[in-house]
């Protein structure tokens, strides 16, 4: 499925859609799709229990990651795993929109981007799809395209497009463990990203694209794949190779460029990309990029730069995307407020009464 | 399935932290203590504040009882009963008398309360001044500066646009002469009962994820201007129609042609009725 | 006698604390969850009390120090973290009283900040005997009249508290275990008159 982006395109795309679909029929019913969703929204990446999630919450977003983060309450957290670097990503998908061949070429991977709508009554064409594969197949090796490729952000700073910045060592925040306090580090904007409503995210990186943060920006990478995840042995002296595989979970990463202006003096400004990053956990395109593009504009807003408005404003965004304390606080306006109501009624007359 | 889950629910890393901030909010009258605030079987806004203190407190020993909007029977309160009932066996009860811990959603029960008891209040809203201050960063300050400006200032204009003050429940305290506090929506009535409390009272916010506490032989005072005191819903001339009581919270039942009043304590209510003391 | 239960008698020794720190000046007693302690504890003068409660609020959420080593290690196993600097910790741990180390504690320990005054220190100290030290009437939050209890004799540490304290929101949190199980606390908007 390598392919360039100019010739060979169809043929990549059929080959897209045709795995789309055998994906589609191997999950046999299993809503794939929602149970990333919910894993990413509930910051636990466990298929098994999420699909159970699901089901018990008859498909209800809010409701299975609901479950899931009850669920989550009482796990003990024992260890914290190796860093994990994403660049060991084992690509399933990986597409660039900045630039037509990147090293490695475009791996389009099993998706419905290219798929039209349109509701099929009849599950016949299911049958055409195995033989079509195999006879793709003939001409493509099954795991063709798949393994480890060149991030095309490291092109851009090999081409001093982007800045090269120090890594950051220090140990990440976990919103989980202590209540956000603000301003906030990065490190806490993206775990709650990461775990934010996917609805309320898309909404929020929306917003930022018509008007209200980030303009024209591009996807530079969008990747879909597997990391390994790994513990340190804790009677180790550290040695790596006495880590502890755990297993791998499925992701998507994107890297979105966004041009900035850099002030120069003199009154001169130079462009330079600015680099917003997205990662949830298993495969939600749309939440990734949304919140790439809400990571630029809220890193951007916390050095002083940006163009404001409500996305620069941490706390408007941070507080309000989690699934489980949105719906939670609505919902509770289903609650009796007797009380409240007759203490406010009293108010009213007594307002009322007043001269 | 049952048995999957620890006692009480979280595992002992989530109590522990829960329990390090009680502490602190107990050392620190009035003061907001930030706390992780794991995610509940309910949903936020439905009590989990109350609920992870009341679950990192409770034990064998313990009788619990939980009231929502003063009613025992309340939806909420017996999804939170049954919640507990289920993680830790423990003896519930709607006498207030016999309670070792009560969770109560917006009142204080109207018996009085004791040294051996703890209160612990459910919280929707717990900043006192997010109504004047959207910002989390900017009230943390204020309330570090002691600056409560704000909080007057709303009073005030209260007092100029309505001619009374139109808090209904939530009307803001000042506990220990440091700390502007919101008591939770209990009614302005309950307000008093929260001064010099013999019991401690501990109140949670589950979705803002803040823990604070009242101990008991504190002073609580609801802000007021000199000349305009504060003063608690009055139901003058009105009686509970089923136990006679005065002098408590009553609700209004609407009546073609002129409305009733009953007790809104229902255990308090009850006990009345049981003891043979109605229409007093 | 039955052992140590990690659910169960860690409850009933943080209800102890907790009521220690509500009524600031009570003894309360924590000898028999202290008791059940049992084999777990260390080879160490400190008392039981002491630990139990060390063990009740510190895991590696948390950042500790304690003077003495053998209680260093026991909270080091107990929560799986290593020891922080005494004016970095949220708890520290002193095995046993001296007066004028522990004012030297005191003076080190954090106070928090006015933004976040739950930063301050939580102070645990073994002593002896909780009854017989010099008296000292308290008065604040938790206390419906001024009370008169014993606190370790000793000049230092107790003005070196009240010089931390005479800051309020800022200030520390102590609490006193004796070898007989019972702990004292004196949270830090308890007020002092008299003492040596």
């Amino acid at each position: 499925m390598a392919y360039v982006a100019v010739k060979g395109g169809t043929r990549a795309i059929e080959a897209s859609l045709l795995l789309w679909r055998r994906e589609r029929k191997a999950q046999a019913g299993r809503p794939a799709a929602l149970i990333d969703q919910v894993m990413a929204e509930a910051s636990l990446y466990a298929p098994d229990i999420a699909e159970l999630a699901v089901a018990q919450a008859d498909g209800s977003p809010e409701e299975a990651v609901f479950l899931l983060r009850a669920f989550r309450s009482t796990v003990p957290r024992l260890h914290t795993t190796r860093v994990i670097d994403p660049s060991d990503l084992w690509v399933e998908r990986r597409i660039s929109a900045a630039f037509k061949d990147i090293p490695g070429g475009q791996l389009l991977g099993a998706t419905s981007d290219y798929s039209h709508r349109l509701i099929e009554f009849d599950d016949e064409r299911f049958n055409e799809v195995e033989a079509q594969l195999a006879a793709l197949a003939r001409n493509l090796g099954p795991q063709d395209g798949a393994g480890t490729y060149p991030k095309v952000v490291d092109y851009l700073r090999q081409l001093d497009l982007l800045p090269t910045l120090l890594l950051d060592t220090s140990a990440p925040g976990d919103v989980t463990k202590k209540s956000l306090e603000f301003p906030a580090k990065r490190s806490e904007r993206l775990q709650i990203l990461a775990r934010g409503q996917t609805g309320t995210v898309t909404a929020l990186g929306y917003a930022s694209l018509r008007g209200y943060g980030a303009l024209h920006p591009t996807v530079g990478e969008l990747r879909v794949g597997r990391l390994p995840v790994t513990v340190a042995d804790p009677l180790s002296d550290g040695d790596p190779e006495d880590d502890h595989f755990l297993g791998e979970i499925r992701v998507t990463e994107v890297e979105m460029l966004v041009p900035v202006e850099l002030p120069r003096g003199e009154g001169r400004t130079d462009l330079q990309f600015d680099l917003g990053y997205g990662l949830c956990y298993g495969r939600n395109e749309t939440k990734a990029i949304a919140m790439a593009l809400l990571d630029q504009v809220l890193s951007a807003a916390a050095e002083g730069q940006g163009p404001g408005g409500p996305l620069a404003d941490e706390e408007f965004v941070l507080l309000h995307v989690d699934s489980v304390e949105a719906t939670g606080f609505i919902s509770h306006l289903k609650l009796p407020h007797y009380v409240t109501f007759q203490s406010k009624l009293e108010s009213v007359r007594a307002s009322r009464k007043s001269p | 399935m049952k048995s999957l889950y620890n006692y009480a629910f979280f595992d002992e890393g989530s109590k522990r932290e829960i329990r390090r901030a009680i502490l602190k909010s107990v050392c620190i009258p009035g003061y907001q203590t930030p706390f992780a605030s794991r995610e509940m079987p309910i949903a936020r806004g439905w009590g989990t504040g109350g609920l992870q203190i009341t679950l990192s407190l409770i034990g064998r020993a313990d009788t619990l009882k939980v009231i929502d909007q003063g009613a025992d029977e309340s939806v909420n309160a017996v999804s939170i009963k049954k919640l507990v009932r289920s993680t830790t066996g423990v003896t519930t009860t709607d006498r207030t008398a016999e309670a070792t811990l009560i969770q109560s959603r917006h009142r204080i029960p109207e018996a009085p309360l004791r040294e051996d008891q703890v209160l612990v209040l459910q919280v929707p809203i717990p900043e006192p001044l997010r109504a004047i201050e959207p910002s989390e960063l900017a009230t943390k300050r204020l309330h570090a500066e002691a600056d409560y400006t704000g909080a007057w200032l709303m009073l005030f204009e209260e007092l100029q646009r309505y001619g009374a003050y139109t808090t209904g429940s939530d009307h803001p305290v000042l506990v220990g002469g440091r700390y502007v506090m919101a008591p939770s929506p209990i009614p302005r009535f309950d307000n008093p009962k929260m001064d010099h409390s013999r019991a401690l009272i501990l109140l949670g916010a589950g979705r803002e994820k803040k823990i604070y506490a009242v101990p008991p032989f504190t002073r609580v005072a609801s802000l007021a201007f000199g000349d305009r005191p504060f003063r608690v819903e009055g139901f003058e001339g009105k009686a509970c129609r089923l136990c006679g009581a005065t002098g408590v919270f009553l609700d209004e039942l609407p009546q073609d042609g002129g409305a009733l009043y009953q007790c809104n304590d229902t255990g308090y209510c009850l006990e009345r009725l049981n003891a043979g003391t109605p229409h007093a | 006698m039955a052992a140590f239960d990690r659910v169960h008698d860690v409850q009933l020794a943080f209800r102890g604390l907790l009521r220690a720190f509500t009524f600031p000046g009570t003894l309360v007693d924590l000898a028999a969850t202290a008791e059940r302690l049992g084999s777990l504890l260390p080879p160490t003068p400190a008392p039981a009390g002491l630990l139990l409660a060390a063990a009740t609020l510190i895991d590696n959420e948390t950042t500790y120090w304690s003077d003495q080593a053998e209680v260093t290690r026991f909270l080091t196993e107990w929560s799986a973290s290593a020891p922080s600097p005494a004016s970095a910790s949220a708890f520290l741990v002193v095995a046993t009283f001296d007066d004028a180390r522990l004012a030297g504690v005191l003076e080190r320990a954090r106070t928090g900040t006015l933004i976040d005054p739950h930063l301050g220190a939580t102070v645990l100290v073994g002593v002896d005997e909780l009854d017989t030290g010099s008296p000292v009437t308290l008065t604040g939050p938790g206390l419906e009249h001024p009370l008169t209890c014993h606190l370790p004799s000793g000049e230092r540490w107790l003005a070196a508290r009240n010089a931390r304290v005479s800051e309020f929101p800022l200030g520390l949190d102590l609490a006193f275990f004796d070898a007989r199980g019972r702990v004292l606390a004196l949270p830090r908007t308890t007020q002092t008159r008299g003492g040596t």
